[in-house]
């Protein structure tokens, strides 16, 4: 299984490059999507909360040398949000679409909370702004991102694993 | 309470990694305490920005090729503009040079020391940080090969200042943009000379998020909309008469009775930077 888990971490290097260098025309007041999170949200529905947790570890790492950030937060909102999308993938209906948007915009805001505390923002006006209309651009690019990636996982996983 | 095998099963790998997660930043923290970057940082400093890079190249094409398809019908017209405008500033660029030898002359009869000539480095902008909260508002240039640049070094562009580099990690640089929150300068309004401080816009009366916010001019300042702003030069870091922007709006409140702000909107379009120019400092 450790090539699973080298690909999510290829992938996650690869989504959050991607996150910055995200089109400045294509940004939602001035925000990117949160591509590490729609990454977070497919591993952990799909995989479980092992994989959930590794997939926050390795896109809090990425997001922080990348974006030269501190890493201490990151780690605590990607990981609690990879275990915790893991323990609710049997709960939830992962495979309908509108409930994986709707988990990927609440996942934004609640990160985003939690980033808060570690990091807190010069106001919250702006921030709530912000955050807001990154989440509801998060939910939005999931929908085509979380039908490849679910056919990616379930490419990558040995046959007897595969779900029918 | 005892657990099931299934749950311990899960719990050790996750209590492993928390642990590791642990290590990493407190590796962070000592590297960054250094000035320098821990190891795992650098591995997917190394593996991430060759994809910012292409993806910052990918994202150009797609955007001139929009472009190109979009404004197909207007470009004889437009080239038709640019062309007088371009001869207009021809002649001015005349004027200007006129004025700069005038200018030599006097400060060398007057004993002035002239500014030493150095060659700006051309600077191709491969990645953006903006958290959403604004709490970082930095970009990634990647330097030239046989161009070097240090920490300090004044970034800008044709139209105006974009920051300063901060830290320098081979041939990409980070740079500290006007825009981010921890970044402030020396202003001066360009025509009647009084000065104050420019931070970028945090709230919504201030012209948050692409506008900033000019402090601490003496409510006497002779200032108006429309009035230019500069560099100042007494800040220390940065050299005077840079362009920096436009007065859009004059606040007056009954907090600081003494006091005057107004919000500049900048000269450089932040969202649409492709291309910088490092100024080093001597």
């Amino acid at each position: 299984m450790l090539w699973l888990y080298l690909t999510e971490f290829a992938l996650a290097v690869m989504f959050v490059a991607c996150q910055f260098a995200w089109p400045t025309w294509l940004r939602l007041f001035e925000q990117p999507p949160d591509l590490a999170v729609i990454l977070l949200v497919v591993v952990g529905l799909t995989r479980g909360p092992l994989e959930g947790c590794w997939a926050g570890l390795v896109t809090a790492l990425t997001v922080s040398s990348l974006g030269s950030t501190p890493l201490g937060g990151l780690f605590v909102s990607h990981m609690g949000a990879g275990t915790t999308l893991g323990l609710l993938g049997g709960r939830i209906f992962p495979e309908h679409l509108p409930v994986a948007m709707g988990v990927t915009a609440t996942a934004v805001l609640v990160m985003g909370v939690v980033e808060l505390l570690f990091l807190p923002p010069p106001s919250v006006g702006p921030w709530l702004a912000a955050i807001l209309s990154q989440a509801v651009l998060s939910g939005l690019v999931a929908a085509p991102l979380f039908v490849v990636l679910r056919q990616l996982m379930h490419y990558l996983l040995p046959p007897a694993q595969r779900r029918v | 309470m005892r657990l099931d095998t299934t749950t311990r099963k899960t719990l050790k790998p996750l209590l492993l990694m928390a642990a590791v997660a642990m290590v990493f930043t407190i590796w962070q923290h000592a590297a960054w305490a250094r000035g320098r970057v821990s190891l795992p940082e650098y591995m997917c400093q190394a593996l991430g920005w060759p994809v910012m890079s292409a993806g910052t190249k990918i994202n150009e094409v797609i955007r001139d090729t929009g472009c190109s398809v979009f404004l197909a019908g207007s470009l004889a017209a437009d080239n038709h503009r640019l062309r007088q405008e371009r001869d207009e500033l021809i002649a001015e660029k005349i004027l200007l040079t006129e004025y700069f030898r005038e200018n030599k002359a006097f400060r060398e009869k007057l004993g002035f020391e002239l500014d030493q000539q150095v060659k700006d480095i051309p600077a191709w902008i491969v990645g953006r940080t903006s958290t959403s909260g604004g709490q970082r508002c930095r970009i990634h240039i990647q330097i030239p090969e046989n161009r070097e640049v240090h920490q300090g070094d004044i970034v800008r562009e044709a139209a105006g200042l974009v920051g300063r580099v901060i830290e320098v990690r081979g041939r990409i640089a980070i740079v500290l943009l006007m825009i981010d929150p921890q970044h402030g300068l020396g202003a001066r309004v360009q025509r009647s000379r009084a000065v104050g401080v420019i931070k970028p816009a945090r709230q919504w009366h201030e012209g948050w998020p692409d506008r900033l916010y000019m402090e601490y001019l003496r409510r006497s300042a002779d200032i108006r909309i429309g009035d230019i702003i500069i560099t100042s030069g007494e800040d220390g870091i940065y050299p005077a008469a840079i362009p920096i922007g436009v007065v859009e709006a004059i606040n007056v409140s009954a907090e600081h009775a003494q006091t005057v702000a107004v919000t500049v909107r900048p000269f450089v379009d932040f969202q649409h930077l492709a291309y910088v120019w490092v100024v080093p400092q001597p």
